[in-house]
């Protein structure tokens, strides 16, 4: 590999790498949020006895 | 060879603010209102009821379609926000958040939110709730919106479905007094936006968005919210007859049907979006678009308050 077909990074100005992890974080979040919210749907319809039948999941 | 550091690479700085803008927020609030008051109703008329934490992830499944849709619109039509002052400072012609970034975005949050919808309630919410992000996303963005002077009262639709997901929710059915909910936020938005568009439509011209004020004249507008508040009066008059609402809510709707007609009568007989039209004629413009949001959020509490409160009594009930 030569010089001039490597990929030549641009460090993050601190601005971006701020924005960056923002991002990142609210990401996180709402991952684990998503998560926690398909574990109670799965627990409450365990609980109730429902499931496919009734048309929900 | 190709040159590896030709094109700049550009970082977004979008802060979560314009992630938020990027969801139409003030919509969602409307959108998330009517449809928690679908759910609300639902219960109190069927005498069926739902988990609370179903329909509260069933709410916010509504408002995540709600802000997919709002995004995709922003992806859409982020050439002619550019153009009008007053959605220029939105977060994709800002530059604050790439196209592409919100057009993800939005497809992610649009499939998430059925999902959601599906798993935490039924097949038909989640059905009404993706046709209703496909209705405004695809059928009033892409093509009404720039084709058709009918594009606010067709696409009208779109912001009408909620009270019907949160109905179907409740019961797994979309009843006529689920259509009737429906109806009322579809005959609110025309004379609704139009107020809007009054004061707006040198810009939708600009852009050229053929709303009604551009394409036929401020003067068959403002007759235009004067025949769809009429219908409007008429048809949120409607649940007190099924007993979907009681009298208290029969007598509100009368009284803020009644206002709003009066308000949109005053600028009927004003020069509002016309040349000429000065401070006065703009101030009845502004006054009705800002009622008619008071408007819409009060008749919804008051339907509500009546099966929350327990004081729902239904008319024939009255009379009898």
């Amino acid at each position: 590999m030569t010089e001039d077909n490597e990929f030549k990074v641009r460090p993050l100005t601190e601005e971006e790498a701020n924005a960056r992890g923002k991002r990142n974080f609210w990401l996180a979040l709402a991952l684990v949020a998503f998560v926690a919210m398909v574990l109670a749907i799965t627990i409450i319809r365990l609980s109730q006895g429902t499931g496919m039948a009734d048309g929900g999941f | 060879m190709t040159d590896q550091t030709a094109a700049p690479v550009t970082v977004p700085v979008a802060s979560a603010k314009d992630y938020i803008n990027l969801l139409k927020p003030r919509i969602m609030m409307l959108v998330v209102f009517t449809g928690f008051v679908g759910i609300v109703a639902a219960q109190g008329v069927t005498g069926q009821s739902v988990h609370p934490v179903m329909a509260a992830i069933a709410t916010l499944a509504v408002a995540m379609g709600s802000g997919a849709a709002g995004a995709i619109n922003m992806w859409y039509d982020a050439d002619i926000d550019a153009v009008m002052t007053r959605t220029s400072t939105r977060p994709i012609p800002s530059g604050a958040v790439p196209a592409e970034e919100a057009l993800t975005l939005g497809l992610v949050l649009s499939g998430v939110s059925v999902l959601l919808m599906w798993m935490a309630s039924n097949w038909l919410a989640a059905a009404l709730l993706a046709f209703s992000i496909f209705y405004y996303g695809g059928i009033y963005t892409m093509w009404l919106k720039r084709a058709t002077p009918q594009n606010i009262v067709i696409g009208g639709g779109a912001g009408a479905f909620p009270p019907v997901i949160g109905w179907a929710v409740v019961t797994g059915s979309a009843p006529l007094d689920a259509w009737i909910l429906f109806a009322i936020i579809f005959f609110w938005t025309p004379p609704h936006f139009w107020a809007l568009s009054l004061l707006a439509h040198k810009e939708y011209a600009k852009a050229g968005v053929p709303m009604l004020p551009v394409t036929h004249g401020a003067r068959a507008t403002r007759h235009q919210i004067v025949v769809y508040t009429l219908v409007l009066l008429a048809v949120s008059l409607l649940p007190a007859v099924t007993g979907l609402g009681g009298w208290v809510y029969g007598l509100a709707a009368a009284g803020l049907g009644g206002a709003f007609l009066y308000l949109s009568v005053k600028v009927a007989r004003t020069a509002a979006g016309d040349a000429e039209a000065g401070k006065a004629d703009h101030k009845a413009a502004a006054g009705l678009f800002a009622y008619s949001i008071v408007y819409l959020f009060a008749v919804f509490a008051v339907l509500m308050g009546e099966h929350l409160l327990g004081v729902h009594m239904p008319v024939t009930e009255l009379l009898s």
